[in-house]
């Protein structure tokens, strides 16, 4: 497995998880205060800070553990399969901000337009990881 | 599910008959990972045509002697 590979295997995990705890937190802050809870800097922050650390943390792991194909620079191959799910995960995001923004435009939700945003961020992410995945074990 | 390339190879024989060359020193030489060889040899990677000439001339042959069309593979 490759260390491209490796790392979005890693990535995806940590950013699923930061996803679930993201939305988890604004659920129960807007079932407790009745409306869609604002996005606070807490929030924010506590997301960014469990993505850096975590990703920071683990690849000094798998880097250890195999230093050789953690130096190979990126080859012909992951270049063109890194292209491919970037591209395809830029759709996934621009759906979810053209439905945010729909969704605005109807309901003038504007704290509810930031959660849709963070999650597409986040769901246009583990689309990228698993594409990235799937195009290097079955072909690109 | 993506769709394997029609294209043969013969790189694994060739690299076996070349003093039993591994993949690594042939990622090399060729300026690529040791996965991507292997990624190639499986048949889940057409190379670019400068790696495809590239791995020719390591093992000293023609591009079709290491690459051919695969015919059964389009019906």
């Amino acid at each position: 497995m490759s260390f491209h590979e490796k790392s979005a295997w890693i990535m995806g995990l940590l950013i699923s998880l930061t996803g679930v705890w993201y939305v988890s937190r604004v659920w129960k802050m807007s079932e407790a205060l009745g409306e869609t809870a604002p996005p606070t800097l807490g929030l924010i922050g506590g997301a960014t800070i469990m993505l850096v650390v975590g990703a920071i943390i683990s690849h000094i792991i798998i880097a250890s553990l195999s230093p050789e194909d953690a130096s190979d620079a990126e080859d012909e191959r992951d270049k063109q399969v890194l292209r491919r799910a970037g591209n395809i995960s830029g759709y996934v995001l621009g759906f979810g901000i053209f439905a945010g923004l729909w969704h605005y435009y109807i309901n003038s939700d504007g704290n509810l337009l930031f959660h849709i945003a963070v999650g597409s961020l986040i769901a246009s992410q583990i689309a990228e990881y698993v594409l990235t995945i799937l195009f290097y074990r079955r072909g690109a | 599910m993506a769709k394997r390339p029609p294209i043969l190879n013969r790189v694994k024989a060739l690299r076996e008959a070349h003093d039993g060359m591994s993949q690594a020193a042939l990622a090399k030489e060729i300026g690529v990972t040791r996965q991507t060889v292997i990624a190639i040899e499986q048949g889940r990677y057409s190379p670019s045509l400068e790696s495809a000439f590239r791995i020719a001339r390591v093992f000293q042959v023609g591009l079709e002697d290491v690459f051919q069309w695969d015919d059964t593979a389009e019906a």
